[in-house]
């Protein structure tokens, strides 16, 4: 594997086996021979990210560096507002959008020391896509091309899954975390709500959005939670708890454990494909190998939770873009415009009704989660679909697995689960306890570790691979070469980090 | 999935709203997604809810 994964990089740099500015220039490598097909950025900052390298790497040779995320090629979902650079969230309607502040989490990473590679391909303020009607266009996904990468942090999901970027922050309102790590074969974490702060993030739903960290593992996404997670005073739904070290469970024992599988939400109520069910029924059978106890749950229908996530979120974001509608409809996408515009027709008393549901909902998860530590279902029926065809309705008559965790409100994660017949990644969804992150970030963890997926990248980076770093921790051989280029810069007017 | 909500009260919910939806909007509203919308609004509708059962979002009176 030539791509390092944030931990992997971060100990080559302690070794200096390898520079900020060296995996930077792999990173662009790939990022010049593939972006023209993949569309991961909107704004490219590349200038920044050399110069924030420059300055890894000067704390690297002085040994000072900041810590496990100094010196890592990130990126930022369009809707995270950055000081100075266009936030757009791929509408026409914020097109020319520059924030004068940074989001509390783009603060908080930069200050752990990322290098900051752009702001990324999202759905239309996180909710309209994929679309062909915008001023940029979809990612695509890395695995297939003509595959959707599932929104909407899509180009953060596609990115980390190219080598682009080595992780990047996504928001998930229904799962648009975790689906796309899911169809991309990346690990991608929704916290509790309020570990992560919103606070410059542009909103959906207030009462459903997440922040998350979206890497190639879940032992990558436990580095980024440190750097990004604790109590955020500009944040009105920011939570007061004590933040754990999330890398803290890493490693530990499973047994003991006791996962529920919520057999129904898979089988019956959104029926998965023998693929999807191969891989959920593969990863219990290992849970229980390794000490686990495996028993079966019922929660509430996904169709239920999607009723009250979909009645939020439409009528909560139509709120939000209450004044855009009704002045500027034409210039939203068409997608966007018909998933926002239900909103504003429902009434107050369901819109109530469905946070009451909501409130049940947790409830009666909570007494679920008395007798189990774990949940586990998939986090897609089915490896990534094409891309083209009428989105319209896709939302509607398949009931997403990861709505019902925004509704709740407890830690959520997707890894990849394997590779169905055509190469595409399959994925499982773990569940938590609120605020049990370090469990299950070290679930997953055990579970990535011990199965070989982690080592397989796309087949389209084969012809853009750069040199390989040996990822055995001895000096790198040829430590002072940079990569030789493989294809001719051809998208310059866009690299320039400049709208 | 055929609405049970007429496309001219549907329209009149448009005029309500404030949004400048063309008419051929609004039937694609109505014949697209509009009776999707109103199996989910069964399904969260106050009928089986408990009488005391409060909203998820409560008021903070700090506000912090």
């Amino acid at each position: 594997m030539a791509i390092p994964t944030i931990a992997e990089a971060h100990a080559l740099f302690a070794k200096k086996a390898l520079s900020p500015v060296e995996l930077l220039d792999q990173c662009r490598e790939r990022i010049e021979a593939l972006e023209e097909t993949l569309h991961v950025f909107v704004t490219p900052t590349f200038e920044r990210a050399g110069d924030e390298a420059r300055a890894a790497e000067a704390r690297m040779m002085s040994g000072e560096l900041l810590g496990p995320l100094d010196g890592i090629p990130i990126g930022h979902k369009d809707i995270f507002c950055t000081k100075g650079i266009r936030t757009t969230a791929q509408s026409r309607i914020l097109a020319d959008y520059v924030p004068d502040e940074d989001a509390t989490l783009v603060h908080r990473l930069a200050e752990a020391g990322t290098l900051m590679m752009g702001k990324l391909t999202t759905y239309e303020f996180a909710m309209g896509g994929p679309s062909f009607d915008l001023n940029w266009p979809p990612a695509r996904n890395p695995w297939g091309i003509e595959r959707m990468t599932a929104g909407s942090s899509s180009g953060t999901a596609a990115g980390v899954a190219a080598g682009f970027i080595l992780g990047g922050t996504g928001s998930d309102t229904g799962g648009s975390v975790r689906v796309p790590s899911g169809h991309c074969g990346i690990a991608g974490l929704k916290p509790t709500y309020g570990v992560l702060s919103r606070k410059g993030v542009l909103p959906l739903s207030f009462s459903l959005d997440h922040a998350g960290p979206m890497a190639w593992t879940a032992e990558d996404c436990a580095l980024m939670m440190n750097a990004m997670a604790g109590h955020d005073p500009g944040d009105p739904s920011s939570s007061r708890h004590d933040m754990p070290d999330f890398t803290g469970n890493l490693g530990r024992s499973l047994k003991g454990l006791r996962i529920g599988v919520v057999g129904h939400f898979h089988e019956t109520d959104n029926p998965a494909n023998p693929a999807v069910l191969g891989a959920i029924g593969e990863a219990a059978a290992f849970f229980a190998e390794a000490g686990a106890e495996i028993t079966s749950v019922t929660l509430p229908s996904l169709q239920a939770f999607n009723a009250v996530s979909h009645v939020l979120i439409t009528v909560e974001a139509a709120a939000v873009h209450q004044g855009d509608l009704r002045s500027r409809y034409g210039e939203y996408g068409e997608l966007l415009r018909s998933r926002l515009t239900p909103g504003a027709l429902i009434s107050g008393v369901d819109y109530v009704q469905a946070q009451r549901r909501r409130r049940e909902m947790v409830l009666e998860v909570a007494r679920v989660m008395e007798g189990v530590d774990i949940l586990l279902t998939t986090s897609t029926p089915a490896e990534a679909k094409p891309l083209f065809g009428d989105q319209k309705l896709r939302n509607l008559d398949l009931p997403p697995f990861t709505a019902p965790f925004n509704v709740t409100g407890q830690p959520a994660i997707s890894v990849c689960a394997g590779f169905g017949a055509e190469g595409l990644p399959l994925s499982i969804q773990l569940a938590a306890r609120p605020f049990e992150e370090p469990l299950l970030l070290a679930v997953a963890d055990a579970y990535e570790k011990a199965h070989a997926w982690r080592t397989r990248r796309p087949a389209l980076l084969g012809y853009a691979e750069p040199r390989a770093v040996p990822l055995t921790l001895g000096p790198h051989p040829e430590a002072s070469e940079r990569p030789e280029r493989v294809r001719a810069h051809h998208w310059s007017a866009r690299s320039a980090g400049r709208p | 999935m055929p609405p049970r909500l007429s496309l001219d009260d549907l329209a009149a919910l448009v005029r309500r709203a404030g949004l400048p939806m063309t008419p051929e909007q609004i039937a694609a509203l109505h014949q697209g997604s509009w009776g999707y919308l109103e199996t989910m609004l069964d399904r969260v509708s106050g009928a089986g809810v408990d009488r005391f059962a409060e909203p998820a979002a409560t008021f903070d009176p700090e506000q912090r």
